[in-house]
């Protein structure tokens, strides 16, 4: 069987007025950025127009891609940040104007289709996905990007602007965050004695 | 094994799967770093299990719509024993800009669209809106999935504003480069600045 086409082929597939070429790219890769924007605006909603408009510019200007640079997935995640970016900042200044809310950012409902997996189970995912929700943005986006969508830490940088070293200790920092937020909250429930983070996550 | 032994393996990418050796006898005695681990566990299963939204399928819908709408691509290579007839038709477009430019009472300097469809698939905006080229004067319309090539030429400035391009009309002699887009016939169906 062929294996299937590149990203760099399809783009070229793409470019030539390939309609078909353009599907297999968009279904391969709009999950991850719909969740990337999902998870760092919070709202699906917004995840939908982002994820539209990322490949809608991929469609008007699939040239100003140039793969020396990086992947086209980082090509589509840097899109997708920078119009993150731009909602979150115009939902903070809608904020500012209303004077409510606190992060602007709602939730979405977990996925619970699986039966097999326990009570315990789904409650502690669930809790670790809102912790991750509750992150800074900084440290949220490093997690949605490389723990969740599993992106490497070169592609990261890229994506976000930074060095590798940066997404590291970025990434180092928000574990211990969610850690920390994660095992207060069980010594609240009094499943666990309250763990000193600081000396633990070093 | 310490804590920070335990915290630098976990960063190892194929530090997965259940704890072994030193790291267990750790976590065995530093519940923080037992937790942490589950953590880590609960990050990979938390991961798949997202893996399972992605976005509607009306932005599937809409978005291969805009595919199929979108103007011709223009990326196509030219067959090299095309070129001379390629060039010969840039010139032709030279020739025709300079021979509307001759039109007596033309204001061509605010001329900036046509009457009547001349790029396919897309309505004149459209086509400005993602090449940036502007219909010539009376140029037949595309056939549906036709040939299309891109030629780059050198041709004066008033030659461009005649087509229609608003220039500053004060050095009309000095030349500028400009993109041709011809049909398969080779005739010039539209034209933009090169920059
Ligand atoms: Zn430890």
């Amino acid at each position: 069987m062929r294996p299937p086409d590149t990203d760099d082929v399809l783009l070229e597939r793409l470019r030539a007025g390939d309609d078909d070429a353009f599907q297999v790219l968009y279904r391969r890769r709009q999950g991850a950025i719909y969740r990337f924007a999902m998870h760092v605006t919070g709202s699906s909603a917004a995840a939908e127009d982002i994820t539209q408009e990322v490949f809608l510019t991929l469609i008007r200007a699939a040239c100003r891609y140039d793969p020396e640079r990086g992947t086209l997935n980082g090509y589509l995640f840097g899109i997708a940040r920078k119009l993150v970016l731009r909602h979150l900042e115009r939902a903070r200044m809608d904020v500012a104007l209303d004077g409510a809310g606190d992060e602007g950012t709602a939730p979405q409902l977990a996925i619970h289709d699986d039966p097999a997996m326990a009570m315990a189970d789904r409650e502690r995912l669930e809790a670790l996905r809102l912790a991750v929700h509750r992150l800074p943005r900084r440290y949220r986006e490093v997690v949605v990007l490389c723990d969740l969508e599993e992106v490497d830490y070169a592609d990261a940088a890229a994506i976000l602007g930074c060095p590798i070293g940066t997404v590291r200790s970025r990434l180092h920092r928000a574990r211990a965050l969610l850690f920390e937020k994660l095992s207060q909250e069980r010594a609240a429930r009094g499943e666990i004695k309250d763990l000193d983070p600081a000396r633990c996550w070093i | 094994m310490n804590c920070r032994q335990f915290l630098k393996s976990m960063a190892d990418p194929a530090a997965t799967g259940p704890l072994s050796g030193e790291r267990l006898t750790h976590g065995s005695e530093c519940p923080a770093c037992a937790n942490r681990w589950k953590m880590a566990e609960d990050l990979r299963a938390l991961a798949a299990q997202e893996r399972k939204r992605e976005a509607p399928s009306r932005v599937e819908a809409f978005l291969m719509a805009e595919f199929r709408r979108r103007p011709v691509p223009l990326s196509k290579p030219v067959a090299t024993w095309r070129m001379p007839a390629l060039w010969a038709a840039a010139a032709g477009l030279v020739l025709m800009a300079s021979a509307l430019w001759q039109i007596p009472g033309r204001n061509s300097r605010f001329v900036t669209a046509v009457t009547g469809p001349a790029v396919q698939t897309a309505d004149v905006d459209d086509a400005e809106d993602a090449n940036g080229f502007i219909p010539l004067p009376n140029a037949e319309a595309l056939e549906p999935n036709g040939d299309v090539n891109v030629v780059s030429v050198e041709v004066p400035r008033s030659a461009v504003v005649a087509a229609g391009i608003l220039l500053a009309d004060d050095r009309a002699s000095e030349m500028v480069k400009a993109d041709v887009m011809l049909g398969s016939d080779g005739l010039a169906r539209a034209i933009r600045l090169a920059n």
